[in-house]
């Protein structure tokens, strides 16, 4: 175990330094000039030139990613050009609002999941649960955060349609405001931010759910055919038991693996959802940040974004071995996750 | 007995709650931010839809009116220029004095202005031009300028001019940026408001400055959420979570707005603008004649703009320059398509500068308009920045759509800025040396109406010459809960920036 954790931190380091190379190599194809969103459209060139200067970014891309790399095993991330503060600041104080949507959104999407692997199950051949799965999995999650917004709560007022909460002011430990209202005891802050939270976390969810049910839903009904499950039946186990003491065990594989692939398309989902519902997430200051071609930004927040990625399916690949040990966390194994 | 007096209690208490609510919720001012605030120090961003925020909390020494070009004194009561033209006196009010108390002196001016022009901060070209700033008396700022400069005084007035720190800051935060890590996300200035609270990401809260020199705010309070997409903030307005959109409110819908709200309009210096790339079919006159007769604004303005812009009648936006020639467009779309046929096949790409609405709208229906006269257009989204760096580049796009929005209102502001030589955003690198003359001479002159005519020749040369097309001047269009009054807007700043100072709810 403890040699599969050092290979897949050696993987982790490998992947983010290649992708911090990507986003420098792309800085020097695309033309936005991170000297004018400082200095403005209208500033002089020789004022454009000082600021280029300033920040490094006349000298030429290798140079620029080998200084990043530098100051990056120092703990520095740089300075964010929008907000001028730094990168790594920033991201400790944008981070629990996405993280709290994102574990919502897992929670809410995997109760989904299994409530749509049920439903396919009782109704296989049903072509509006079939309509029903394919609708809501092809719905762009713009649209779906839109209908949600719309409907939820401009029409019907059930729930809160932007924000993270009502009270200002309010801040705990975590920066998790469900989790800091119920260790603050105000159950009208955790009420409050639960309210805020399900409709964001619902639009991050469909997506997971639809994905992760069908894939579930297709697992089952191959393993509930199987000789032995049969057996078990024949052995007088109800349906009920022989699904939840086997043939979820056993299914349990490939809807793990595409989970994990969910949580990586995640993170784009949480750009467009915080964006709409206003939630002051890691997302909305990717999108913020991509408006200003504030690279400093966008490199901190996708190593952040794949750090998390790469530890999630870490944790999703022990999850498979757990349920089935013929999966064992082999070298092979660990690289072709990568 | 018990039932009775606690339904009368509740009576009176719904009846206090009516009384009490309108006017507790009236005093507070709701305007969303589209985009999240930078930074809030005056001297180091360029901040656009907070703007209005930040210069209700610092002042300069003179401002814009509202709703006009005139500049007025601010913190200035008065001013001179002394006879070399290089000299400006500014003689200071009684009684000002910072958030944190201090009285506000010529040395503060000096600090703040001194702090502006050191080369350290991203507005620090504004003040290019200073050789000195001297306090000559407690009450009188003495500005010395290295060359004459008529329009200096816009660049004091500008929404992005110099404004006045307390000397507080200095003294407590200077640290070794000059206080630019604190002044980011903290503020000290003489103005309207206060800033209470700093939320990145989430939103932002002035606070009515009671000891305020000027008149009194009617709003005690100013919220200023982060809501960045347009159908949020339409739904939170409609809801009343919301009191204004300040901008981008879809022209279509206007006409069916709800009952509660309402519109409030304009003029602004938004100026849709073509610029075009030497080297194509455009450098043909009668091809560029052509061109102009298709693409001329009097035939899909409306369908755009609806009643919320007019034709630019130059290259100056009209609030800036009123010419005595307009620039016109060719009428006649028969003479326009045998041009065309004549040259031969006509190809031409577009580049619109921004992903906004109203860009592609623009571009999408001059495709249309092009196709009539048998030229062949398409429409490509730059990437951001990308306009930046089409100077020298052969695979530009052959025309850019793009806004004229300079720093002030006056049309030096605008000709340095995009029609000379020399001009920062120059896209195309075109150079017009006749013209540019006369820029430079209208650039010393104190007369307006000489100078203005001055500018506005300069103007019809870059016109004619094909590198610069005026369209539409876009109205400043707030969306607002009816009722609200007096939104201070000013042609020269940025759409949306509601003045937090002027604004009230009407009786």
């Amino acid at each position: 175990m403890l040699a599969y954790l050092l290979r897949r931190l050696i993987g982790l380091v490998a992947v983010l330094l290649a992708m911090a190379f990507l986003i420098f190599a792309l800085q020097g194809i695309i033309p936005a000039d991170p000297a004018r969103a400082i200095a403005g459209v209208a500033a002089p060139v020789e004022v454009l030139e000082a600021v280029r200067d300033k920040l490094g970014l006349s000298d030429p891309v290798p140079v620029q990613y080998g200084r990043f790399l530098g100051r990056v095993v120092q703990g520095d991330l740089g300075t964010s050009i929008r907000t001028r503060q730094p990168v790594l600041a920033d991201i400790q104080k944008y981070l629990p609002a996405s993280l709290e949507l994102g574990l919502a959104a897992l929670l809410i999407g995997t109760a989904l999941a299994g409530l749509f692997a049920l439903v396919h199950r009782r109704f296989p051949g049903s072509a509006v649960v079939r309509l029903t799965l394919i609708t809501a999995g092809s719905t762009p999650i713009f649209l779906t955060a839109l209908l949600l917004v719309y409907f939820v709560w401009f029409r019907l007022g059930w729930l809160p349609g932007a924000g993270r909460l009502s009270h200002r002011g309010f801040s705990g430990p975590t920066g998790l405001n469900l989790i800091d209202g119920l260790l603050a005891v105000r159950p009208d802050i955790a009420l409050d931010a639960l309210q805020h939270l399900l409709l964001p976390a619902l639009a991050v969810a469909l997506p997971i759910a639809v994905a992760v049910g069908r894939s579930l839903g297709a697992s089952l009904h191959e393993v509930m055919r199987r000789p032995y499950i049969r057996t078990m039946r024949g052995k007088g186990l109800s349906e009920g038991e022989a699904l939840w003491r086997h043939g979820l065990r056993n299914a349990a594989s490939a809807p793990l693996a595409m989970l994990g692939l969910q949580i990586g398309l995640m993170f784009g989902n949480l750009m467009v959802v915080e964006r709409i519902f206003a939630w002051p997430g890691l997302g909305l200051y990717m999108v913020q940040s991509f408006a200003s071609a504030d690279l400093p930004a966008i490199l901190g927040v996708s190593l952040a974004f794949g750090s998390i990625y790469i530890v999630a399916n870490i944790g999703i690949e022990m999850a498979q071995s757990l349920a089935d040990p013929r999966i064992g966390l082999s070298r092979s194994r660990a690289g072709a996750a990568d | 007995m018990i039932s009775k007096a606690f339904s009368r209690l509740g009576g009176a208490l719904a009846v206090l709650t009516l009384v009490l609510t309108p006017a507790m919720a009236e005093e507070v001012l709701r305007v969303p931010l589209s985009v999240d605030i930078g930074t809030f120090d005056p001297d180091n961003g360029f901040e656009i839809g907070a703007m209005s925020a930040i210069d209700n909390v610092y002042e300069g020494l003179v401002e814009y009116a509202p709703g006009s070009t005139e500049i007025v004194g601010q913190l200035a009561e008065r001013w001179e220029v002394g006879a070399d033209e290089l000299s400006y006196t500014f003689h200071l009010r009684d009684g000002v004095s910072f958030h944190d108390g201090t009285p506000l002196d010529a040395a503060a001016v000096v600090q703040s202005f001194e702090r502006r022009r050191t080369g350290e901060l991203a507005l620090s070209y504004f003040l290019g031009n200073v050789t000195d700033i001297a306090a000559s008396d407690p009450a009188t700022v003495v500005i010395t300028l290295g060359h004459k400069q008529p329009s200096f005084i816009h660049v004091l007035a500008s929404a992005w001019g110099p404004k006045v720190i307390s000397p507080k800051v200095f003294a407590e935060h200077a640290g070794s940026d000059l206080a630019a890590s604190w002044l980011n996300e903290h503020a000290v200035g003489t103005g309207p408001f206060t800033l209470t609270e700093f939320k990145r990401g989430e939103g932002y809260a002035l606070k009515r400055n009671d000891a305020y020199w000027g008149a009194k705010p009617f709003f005690e309070e100013i919220r200023l959420p982060v809501v960045p997409d347009l159908s949020q903030q339409i739904l939170q307005l409609q809801a009343g979570e919301l009191d204004a959109v300040p901008d981008g409110y879809p022209v279509a819908q206007l006409a069916g707005l709800p009952a509660t709200l309402e519109v409030s309009a304009a003029p602004n210096m938004t100026q849709f603008q073509i610029y075009t790339k030497p080297g194509t079919a455009m450098d043909d006159a009668a091809v560029r004649s052509a061109v102009l007769t298709a693409i001329n604004p009097a035939l899909w303005m409306k369908d755009i703009f609806g009643d919320y812009a007019e034709l630019s009648k130059s290259l100056y936006q009209n609030a800036m320059l009123d010419p005595a020639v307009p620039v016109s467009f060719p009428t006649d779309l028969e003479a326009a398509k045998a041009a065309i046929a004549a040259h031969g096949p006509v190809q031409l790409r577009i580049g619109v500068q921004s992903e906004v609405v109203s860009y592609a709208r623009i571009a999408e229906l001059m495709v249309a308009q092009l196709a009539t006269i048998g030229v062949k257009a398409s429409v490509e989204v730059l990437p951001l920045g990308a306009a930046y760096v089409m100077k020298g580049d052969a695979k530009a796009p052959d025309m850019l759509l793009t806004i004229a929005n300079p720093d002030a209102a006056h049309p030096e502001s605008q000709a340095k800025t995009y029609f000379t030589t020399d001009a920062v955003l120059n896209f195309y690198g075109r150079s017009l040396p006749e013209a540019d003359a006369l820029v430079n001479e209208a650039g010393l002159m104190t007369d307006v109406a000489a100078r203005d005519a001055l500018y506005e020749q300069a103007g019809h040369m870059y016109f004619d010459a094909g590198y610069a097309i005026p369209l539409v001047d876009a109205d400043d269009v707030v969306v607002h809960a009816k009722g609200l009054v007096d939104l201070g807007l000013r042609p020269a700043f940025p759409q949306g920036n509601i003045d937090y100072g002027t604004a009230r709810w009407a009786p």
